[in-house]
């Protein structure tokens, strides 16, 4: 517990260094990082605890930004309500989702997913009266409060750093829950938990809800970020970008994602200034990810070797 | 609304269907014998459409553009299980997850060789005349698209029923332990239905742009159709994938026929119900 | 668990020191570039690319006693993407001025970002009209076009020289169309047109086939779209001989030069309207496409888009030798200022909403030494994005939509 504490001390400590000491840029690409951190950590709770990888995280996001974006921007709604309906919108969503797919195994799931993130991607371009199609909705923007411009990229990611710890650290103790055990339990023999007397779908219901939840609140913080909401952040590239940022990370691991985001984002900044196959450069982290270190840095087999082959088995 | 219309909706509700065919057939088959769903699948589609049509400009020959097409998917699909999946094999998510990454890459390498721009394909004018079908006059192409569909569908039926490499796919599908006990040769067995499968989705790509035009962007949709029609028919289940492309072509024509604006929903409408009310899709197993 | 801490920091100090590259030498003028170079739009973004080295080809390296220095930026089509390039030229690469966006997404979310920082930009060829209109902030003009700009004179055109009185419009379901046909139905019914019935359908269908069997009839039908849609929609038309029943008319961007070959023989005849045309036999032009062949070869026609990059970099390095600063107020003032009085696309000047008042030419495409380009066949000079009408009174009325304006030209609308 007291080492625990440290670490989390640590990680405060560098957050705030890092606000003291980068350049306003750098500040706006740690927003992004964090932003897409939620995102994976999002898709690592499913992946790591249940086996479930999903392709429409994104999509909840994007939801919950739609969201945002028509109550806030075009209706004009007060903040205090429109954010709690962005991220009811996302719940809502990924409870739906979550029945169509709660029978299908992994590579059914994937697709299954992944055809219904396209779905509504489809749908935010077509649905021009509601969403402003391809154009999308412009002027999506914080307010001043007691003098301060929330929209400052600096006070941005004072909001967002602590909105990403906190969830960063509940979704770590959700793991060591007795609710986290279970769900691994279920990812290893399903027949057993049921057998044992568990509620499977129902755990496995919640977990997706929660993850969904989780969607929702980046997908709020990626709106403000952007100032626009278009049907791109929904895109099937995107999805990709974060199952990227988590195999690469470590999905297994609490802290893989945010890890993978990290990489993958300033690896983004730094090949944009020297080429434009950037789809390219995902495309190959991502399949050597998985050919040379399937679960990712974090779990490395230097790191296991460090904690004495602590980590459970595999089931990718 | 009248006879004519409807005639005509249900036609170009058929050749869809025939094309949609083509791509998903492939797809459905390889998810049925090996359980990897190939995400890579409408990358291979466009990089046999580019090529393909490539050839064509360049030797006027349609024949040798479609082949040439289909071959150059299927060295990647060949190329991609064997060197890729080969590594990664019994691990269903990986095997998925690295057809995804083939896919990007294999986009963006297009984009890079044959640019942004849309292109169609040039086919010989008399393919383009109109044919007499008896109740309308339907352009000759398109009938042949609904031939080859169907004869496509007439040989995997033979193929499968009859012949000794069918049983042994179905062995595969079935139980793949047995098979390999069989003594049946399953990596080249394996290899074997990617390639085909692949170099359907080529062939598919040359066809297609025939009244489609190929360009970036069309890999997503390509693959998007693949699984609505899958998931409808059953995953792994030939026999959906027939029944699948019929019910998304008709549906998706007469929707655009009828309420244009609509289409996109109309086309995802019936995936939806099927994932409500018979999950595992109209033909397929629960496992 | 150290050594990952050490990754996680390692990684975000190379995340740092990649930004922290800034520039304090003050007697450079920086432009930033952006456009789509890659994705699926990198046909427009590499068009204005190229239009923009040739402007630098013949600016030199000095403006106004600065170093002129001319910088890149790829923004993939993306408006998430343009919004986190432009916070990069700002506070990254200490940019002066913004040359772009070019696709209408990525240009609303420029306009976005540059009303909160006060970027002097000049957008290229992105074309929502609330750009420069309902939506307009004082550091954002405009070098190339609105939707509905180039549309009232075509409507007029359409209706007077053609005689057409009912249209039938099949069009890409997003505002860019909606733009288009609001100004098509405006120039149209106030010229003796009759009716536009409209059907629209989502961005990317491949199949038209069951749209032109149930397509109602008219005196002409305009496809209201481009691209891979457009290609498609012309090849069915024509497969469908329903060229034999209805002559086929354009969006702009319908007959597009770089689709033409793949429309082949059957494009000849095909009728446009736009403030630009590659066909434009006049001294600026033939001067800027020659310069422009030298330096990308003969194979690329400059287009719209690379026209409108090269312009806008110009209007740029105009604005600072008239204010000769690089301050922001007075670099704004001389750009909203801006008489360009030898464009290669004719002369403008822009009206105080920041967008140019220009020629527009109604196109034909015609086969000149062996391609197929758009030749202008009749010019409406001083085209502005409010076509005739009064600006404060334009701007009163709902932006165009799916059902806006009424499809039926004895509506009270057309009446005012």
């Amino acid at each position: 517990m007291k080492r625990e504490t440290f670490v989390i001390l640590g990680i405060v400590a560098g957050l705030i260094l890092w606000l003291l000491l980068a350049g306003d840029y750098a500040i706006a690409r740690s927003n992004r990082a964090m932003i897409y951190a939620l995102l994976a950590l999002s898709f690592s709770l499913l992946a790591g605890r249940l086996g479930w990888f999903s392709l429409c995280q994104t999509t909840l996001a994007g939801v919950s930004g739609y969201v945002i974006a028509i109550l806030g921007a075009q209706q004009g709604l007060p903040y205090a309500v429109v954010i709690p309906a962005a991220i009811l919108t996302s719940v809502a969503f990924a409870a739906a989702f979550g029945v169509l797919t709660m029978r299908a195994k992994a590579v059914s799931f994937l697709m299954l997913t992944l055809a219904l993130g396209q779905m509504v991607w489809a749908l935010s371009f077509q649905w021009v009266g509601l969403t402003g199609g391809y154009n999308g909705i412009s002027g999506v923007r914080l307010p001043m409060v007691l003098g301060f411009n929330l929209n400052d990229p600096r006070i941005f990611y004072v909001m967002l750093a602590t909105c990403t710890v906190l969830i960063f650290l509940g979704v770590h103790r959700l793991y060591r829950s007795r609710f986290g055990l279970l769900l691994l339990g279920i990812q290893e023999n399903e027949q057993r938990m049921r057998a044992l007397g568990h509620p499977v779908y129902l755990a496995r219901f919640t977990a997706f809800v929660l993850a969904g939840a989780i969607a929702g609140v980046a997908g709020v913080f990626l709106v403000y970020d952007m100032g626009i909401m278009s049907p791109s952040p929904l895109s099937l590239s995107q999805a990709v970008l974060v199952l990227t940022a988590a195999v690469l990370g470590g999905y297994r691991t609490i802290w893989g994602p945010a890890l993978g985001a990290v990489i993958l984002i300033s690896l983004q900044t730094g090949v944009a200034q020297y080429t434009d196959r950037h789809m390219m450069v995902i495309g190959l982290v991502l399949a050597l990810c998985i050919l040379l270190m399937p679960r990712g840095l974090s779990e490395f087999p230097w790191t296991s070797l460090l904690r004495g082959r602590k980590a459970s088995t595999a089931s990718t | 609304m009248n006879l004519d219309t409807l005639i005509f909706l249900g036609l170009n509700g058929l050749t869809l269907a025939a094309l949609l065919f083509i791509m998903a057939s492939g797809l459905t088959l390889a998810f049925g014998l090996m359980r990897v769903v190939n995400l890579a699948h409408g990358a291979f589609y466009l990089l046999g459409g580019y090529v393909g049509v490539q050839v064509v400009q360049e030797t006027d020959s349609l024949a040798l553009g479609i082949v040439t097409g289909g071959m150059v998917a299927m060295a990647g699909g060949v190329f991609m299980e064997r060197l890729l999946l080969q590594r990664v094999r019994g691990l269903d998510l990986s095997e998925a997850l690295l057809t995804i990454a083939v896919g990007m890459i294999i986009a963006d390498g297009l984009l890079a060789v044959y640019g942004g721009s849309p292109i169609s394909l040039p086919l010989p004018p008399d393919l383009r005349l109109p044919m007499d079908l008896g109740v309308m006059m339907y352009p000759t192409f398109r009938v042949y698209i609904m031939i080859a569909a169907l004869a496509l569908g007439v040989v995997f039926w033979l193929v499968m029923t009859r012949t000794r490499i069918g049983a042994a796919i179905r062995a595969g599908v079935d139980d793949r332990e047995t098979a390999m006990s069989q003594g049946i040769n399953v990596p080249l067995l394996f290899a074997g239905v990617f390639g085909a499968a692949s170099f359907l989705a080529g062939v598919a790509g040359v066809i297609g742009t025939s009244y489609m035009s190929l360009g970036q962007g069309l890999d997503v949709r390509v693959l998007m159709l693949s699984l609505v029609v899958i998931i409808i028919g059953g995953m792994g289940s030939l026999k959906g994938a027939g029944v699948g492309a019929l019910i998304t072509g008709l549906v998706y024509s007469f929707a655009s026929g009828y309420a244009p604006q609509f289409a996109l929903f109309f086309l995802f409408l019936p995936m939806t119900l099927i994932l409500v009310f018979r999950p595992q899709g109209l033909f397929g197993r629960t496992t | 668990m150290k050594k990952l801490t050490t990754i996680a920091i390692g990684s975000a100090s190379a995340l740092a020191i990649a930004s922290f590259v800034t520039h304090a030498d003050d007697n450079t003028l920086r432009v930033g570039v952006i456009g789509p170079t890659s994705g699926v739009f990198s046909f427009f973004g590499e068009q204005q690319r190229m239009g923009v080295e040739l402007a630098m080809e013949e600016i030199g390296d000095q403006v106004a006693g600065y170093d002129l220095e001319v910088t890149f930026y790829d923004s993939q089509g993306d408006p998430e993407v343009t919004v986190d390039r432009l916070r990069a030229m700002d506070s990254r690469d200490d940019v002066d001025i913004v040359v772009g966006p070019v696709l209408g997404s990525t240009g609303l979310a420029g306009l976005e970002w540059a009303g909160g920082s006060g970027m002097p930009t000049v957008i290229s060829y992105s074309a929502p009209e609330d750009i420069t209109m309902r939506d307009r902030v004082d550091n954002v003009v405009r070098a190339g076009w609105t939707g509905a700009q180039p549309m009232f004179a075509f409507g007029e055109y359409v209706a007077e020289e053609l005689g057409h009185e009912d249209i039938v419009m099949v069009g890409q379901d997003y505002s860019f169309p909606y733009d288009q046909l609001g100004g098509f139905m405006r120039g149209f019914c106030a010229a003796g047109g009759n009716s536009v019935e409209r059907i629209w359908h989502p961005l990317d269908t491949a199949d038209y086939s069951s749209i032109l069997a149930t397509l109602p009839d008219g005196d002409a039908v305009m496809y209201n779209g481009a691209g891979s849609d457009g290609i498609a929609f012309f090849q069915q038309y024509h497969d469908f001989g329903i060229d034999q029943r209805m002559p086929l008319i354009g969006g702009s961007n319908f007959f597009a030069v770089g689709d033409l070959p793949e429309m082949g023989e059957q494009a000849k005849g095909g009728v446009s309207a736009l403030q630009y045309a590659e066909g434009l036999e006049t001294d600026n032009f033939i001067a800027f496409r020659d310069a422009f062949w030298d330096m990308h070869g003969e194979d690329t026609m400059p287009l719209a888009p690379a026209e409108h990059g090269y312009v806008a970099l110009k209007m740029a390095v105009n604005a600072v030798e008239e204010a000769e600063s690089l301050d922001r107020e007075p670099v704004i003032a001389a750009l909203r200022d801006t008489e360009m009085e030898d464009a290669p696309r004719g002369p403008f000047h822009l009206d105080e909403y920041g967008n140019p008042v220009q020629n527009i030419y109604i196109n034909e495409v015609k086969e000149v030494d062996g391609r197929l380009v758009n030749v202008p066949i009749e010019t409406y000079e001083e085209v502005s994005q409010f076509g005739p009408y009064d600006p404060e009174e334009y701007m009163a009325s709902d932006s165009y939509s799916r059902d806006f304006p009424p499809d039926d030209c004895s509506d009270d609308f057309y009446q005012q």
